[in-house]
């Protein structure tokens, strides 16, 4: 009689364990975890649409009665602080991982999300680099890769704007490098000549003798940043400083650069989110964070597509629940066995390597300090 | 627990279990094998990879920093895009590195930090060939010399990083040594739990079996004892409970064979004992049977020589008859020839003198003969009525005989009959004895008359003697004399006549009744041999009686020592 006893006494406090698990899980928020360059001009945004979409979300009653809490991590955009915010991120217990916003960094944090026993969800929202397709079954990504934006900007330049000889200033990370390969690829491919290739590093940033050399040898029509907004500026005012007036193109990394005055005017680039996009959800969300965050100025892609991929995570974590695996499955499964996911950066499914079918992309040309859309230059 | 009740089922959950624990021991030997031989080659695939990603990274920065260096000398587009190119798959191979498994954060920063000198040496490169082409020797010469830093830096940690891959490995190498020693271990383990449970199951089941055996074992023994109380079943295997249950059901059995048997032993032993009394009372009877048929035969006996005597006596009797008939013919014819004689010659007197004294001679004799007859009459009448008194007592005794008969019951039967024809002759001889006294007293009537007549007659005689003087006038009363002598002579005749059939009459019924009696002492021996043969088979009786009481007492004995 004493054994069943025992075990009665072991089942109950294991029941009593379970449901005070369970109450302890069942009624406290659901994390997601926001990693990326927060503090930057180009991360703030995302912050902030992230912000915006958990507010949203709670005040129309959360996720199964359960409110959504956002744990931000600033990796300040270096791939060191990068592992350690997904390390981190790992070890509690979010549902998700919003980040991280660059190429570089999202690399060197995804064997982090992916390996160990739970591997937790990592959504690139800007991440574009080709080196992230098939980075693990847990990362996906909402914005084309570099080889879609160098593609479409190697096409862009030959068909539209008709240059055959292009130098390309590449910042020497996973980003530029992919920019540049992407580009350099389609661009020869479709017949146009690479007559330079030069790397640059953002600290210092040096690219006089490039210059120079441009100067020098005077045959290129077309400068390539494959870099970011704040390199493409310097670059481009020592470029104007010396004369240089060839019309300059770049990828998603110069995303924001309208704002940084006269030096990005004429400024072709590409972009997976534009805030005068013509589409319901588009004006809706530009509605909303004008509202919202009014002297925020626009939101840029990476604020769209986290906003985007809050809003993912809603709709996967209310039908498939908070389980790390579930919500994996899920996000996998948009637009394959569910319909794909309505957004402001357009419908979204994945493809088995967590790349975004059918991205969405355009080319903007800053105007009196706006990026419209370039087709027609 | 139910299902364990039965041995079979007992010994085919012990040998399921021994498979099972085989089964499991077996797996885990596999499993263990397996995932070490995963391991190990996990290990050295990712050993290889690492070691060949680092070889490839200290060859791809030293080749790319050679073609840089040659570049500086000679600037070729060639050069240049094999700078470039040299650089791309060195990076590709930092992806690459990145992406193997079990990296620390560490590790990663680290393979970052490669990354990051590669990047800054291929910038300082790509600048000094940018001012080589520019024709600023010195510039370029100066940027080039900032490579050293970084690359110095670069292959130190990839080093750093071949090292810590190395170390990795090692530990790993020992990991897996105790990863297994301890599957080795736990298969240890495995092995010498099934080994103990199959001990223990294999002790249980031969405990399981043997201590039910033995129990049943010993309570058959004790019931070849006589001990006849039923097995406790508790705790046995079903089978062994199924034997223990016919071995109950026998014991079962012979206990209510065993009480039934007792109980007609008791009635045996009490049906002996009252049949040896009544066989000691029977022989008691028989034998008082017999020595009364002793007695009957005795007396039977004397009553046949009493007869034969008789038988005797009147044959004596007939032939003193005859004696008298002839004497009285001879009176007859001798008074006929005196008549005669008187009445021819009257005269001759002296011849018929001596003619009376011859006649008065005959008749003294015929009448004391007579007088012998009566004599003798009388002696048979008392032996007659000895005879009666003996078919009498013979009549008593038989009644006697009939009553202890049909005490003996059916073995008495054929008794009763003897008696009945015992009691029969009886009757029959005292008829008979009746019948010759009824004959004898009118036999002695007749002798008394006949007696009388001669004794007148020789009166008459001695009275014509005393008077031959006056014989003339005593011729006419001689000749009326003989005249009634002659008629007297007749009656004698006659008388002799009637006793000489009565005398063969009472010959004939002395006969019948010396036959009878004859008969009755054959049929009194016969008896009394019957009744000693029956005192002999009640004795005998007896003996088979108390035989059987003696086999019904040992009986009970035996009977007596079952415990029921």
């Amino acid at each position: 009689m004493r054994a069943p006893g025992v075990g009665r006494g072991i089942i109950l406090l294991f029941t009593l364990c379970c449901i005070a698990a369970g109450c302890s899980r069942e009624k406290g928020p659901l994390r997601i975890g926001l990693a990326g360059p927060l503090t930057s001009p180009v991360g703030a945004p995302m912050r902030l649409a992230a912000r915006m979409a958990v507010e949203e979300i709670n005040r129309t009653g959360g996720v199964r009665g359960r409110p959504l809490a956002l744990i931000e991590r600033d990796d300040f955009d270096s791939q060191d602080s990068a592992v350690k915010v997904a390390a981190n991120l790992y070890r509690t217990d979010v549902v998700a991982v919003i980040g991280h916003v660059s190429s570089g960094t999202t690399l060197a944090a995804a064997p982090v999300y992916n390996g160990g026993a739970t591997p937790v969800v990592e959504i690139a929202p800007s991440a574009s680099s080709p080196e992230l397709t098939g980075a693990g079954d847990y990362t996906f990504r909402l914005s084309p890769s570099d080889a879609k934006h160098g593609a479409t900007l190697a096409e862009w330049a030959l068909g539209r704007l008709r240059t055959a000889r292009a130098a390309v200033l590449y910042l020497n990370n996973d980003y530029g490098r992919g920019v540049r390969e992407a580009f350099t690829e389609k661009y020869t491919a479709l017949g146009g000549e690479v007559l330079m290739t030069s790397p640059y590093l953002d600290s210092p940033l040096v690219v006089g003798p490039y210059l120079d050399r441009l100067v020098a040898d005077g045959r290129a029509n077309l400068l390539v940043i494959a870099g970011n907004r704040t390199d493409a500026v310097e670059i481009i005012r020592q470029a104007r400083a010396r004369r240089l007036t060839l019309p300059v193109v770049g990828g998603d990394g110069l995303e924001g650069i309208e704002a940084d005055g006269p030096a990005a005017e004429g400024v072709f680039l590409t972009a997976a989110y534009l805030p005068d996009e013509d589409s319901p959800k588009a004006r809706e969300f530009l509605t909303a964070w004008k509202r919202r965050f009014p002297a925020a100025g626009n939101p840029n892609q990476p604020a769209a597509a986290t906003y985007d991929a809050v809003y993912l995570l809603r709709q996967v974590l209310e039908t498939g629940g908070p389980r790390r695996g579930a919500v994996r499955d899920g996000i996998a499964r948009l637009g394959n066995a569910t319909p794909g996911f309505e957004g402001v950066t357009g419908t979204i499914r994945f493809d088995p390597r967590g790349d975004r079918v059918d991205a969405h992309l355009v080319v903007g040309r800053v105007r009196n300090g706006h990026v419209e859309p370039a087709e027609h230059p | 627990m139910r299902f364990l009740g039965s041995l079979r089922n007992r010994l085919m959950a012990a040998q399921a279990l021994l498979l099972l624990l085989v089964l499991v021991m077996a797996l885990v030997g596999v499993s263990a094998i397996g995932s070490l031989e995963r391991a190990v080659e996990q290990q050295i695939s990712a050993l290889a990879s690492a070691t060949k990603l680092s070889n490839g990274l200290v060859a791809g920065a030293t080749q790319q920093i050679q073609a840089a260096e040659k570049y500086l000398q000679t600037p070729t587009p060639e050069l240049e895009r094999r700078f470039l190119s040299i650089g791309d798959s060195t990076h590709r191979l930092q992806h690459q590195l990145r992406r193997i498994g079990g990296l620390t954060a560490i590790d990663q920063a680290v393979v970052n930090q490669i990354d990051a000198y590669q990047s800054r040496v291929e910038v300082a490169y790509a600048l000094a060939h940018a001012l080589v082409i520019l024709r600023r020797g010195e510039e370029a010469r100066a940027q080039a010399a900032e490579t050293r830093g970084p690359a110095d830096s670069m292959l130190a940690n990839v080093q750093q990083l071949s090292a810590v891959h190395e170390q990795r490995a090692l530990a790993r190498t020992s990991g897996l040594k105790r990863v297994a020693q301890q599957r080795r271990s736990v298969v240890w383990l495995l092995f010498f739990t099934a080994l103990l449970l199959g001990l223990g199951s294999a002790a249980a089941t031969l405990r399981s079996v043997d201590l039910p055996l033995h129990r049943l074992v010993t309570a058959t023994e004790r019931m070849g004892l006589g001990d006849l109380r039923p097995v406790d079943l508790g705790g046995m295997p079903i089978e062994l409970a199924a034997l223990g249950r016919s071995v109950n059901g026998m014991s079962a059995k012979l206990r209510s064979v065993v009480g039934s048997v007792v109980e007609e032993s008791r009635q045996l032993s009490g049906a002996a004992q009252d049949y040896s009394a009544m066989s000691e009372e029977l022989a008691a009877t028989s034998s008082e049977i017999s020595s009364a048929m002793v007695r009957v035969a005795g007396t039977a006996e004397i009553q046949a020589r009493g007869l034969q005597e008789a038988e005797r006596l009147l044959g004596e009797l007939r032939e003193i008859t005859s004696q008298v008939t002839r004497a009285a013919t001879r009176s007859l014819s001798l008074s006929q020839g005196a008549q005669a004689i008187a009445e021819q010659r009257g005269a001759d007197t002296t011849g018929t003198t001596a003619n009376l004294r011859e006649l008065r001679e005959a008749v003294t004799s015929g009448s004391r003969e007579l007088r012998e007859i009566d004599r003798y009459t009388t002696t048979i009448h008392d032996f007659i009525d000895r005879v009666r008194q003996i078919s009498s007592q013979g009549g008593v005794l038989a009644l006697n005989a009939s009553i202890e008969a049909s005490r003996a019951g059916d073995q008495g039967h054929g008794f009763t009959v003897v008696a009945d024809e015992i009691r029969e002759i009886a009757q029959s001889s005292a008829n008979a004895a009746n019948d010759v006294t009824r004959v004898m007293d009118r036999l002695q009537e007749q002798l008394a008359r006949t007696s009388k007549a001669l004794e007148d007659s020789a009166n008459k005689v001695m009275l014509m003697e005393t008077t031959s003087p006056g014989v003339s006038r005593a011729l006419a009363e001689i000749t009326r004399a003989i005249a009634e002598m002659q008629t007297t002579g007749e009656q004698i005749a006659e008388g002799a006549a009637t006793g000489r059939r009565i005398l063969a009459e009472l010959g004939e019924r002395t006969g019948e009744v010396a036959r009878s009696s004859s008969e009755h002492a054959a049929v009194s021996e016969s008896v009394s041999a019957a009744t000693q043969q029956q005192t002999a088979s009640t004795e005998e009786m007896a003996s088979v009686a108390a035989r059987l009481s003696d086999a019904a007492q040992r009986l009970m004995e035996l009977v007596r020592e079952f415990r029921v």
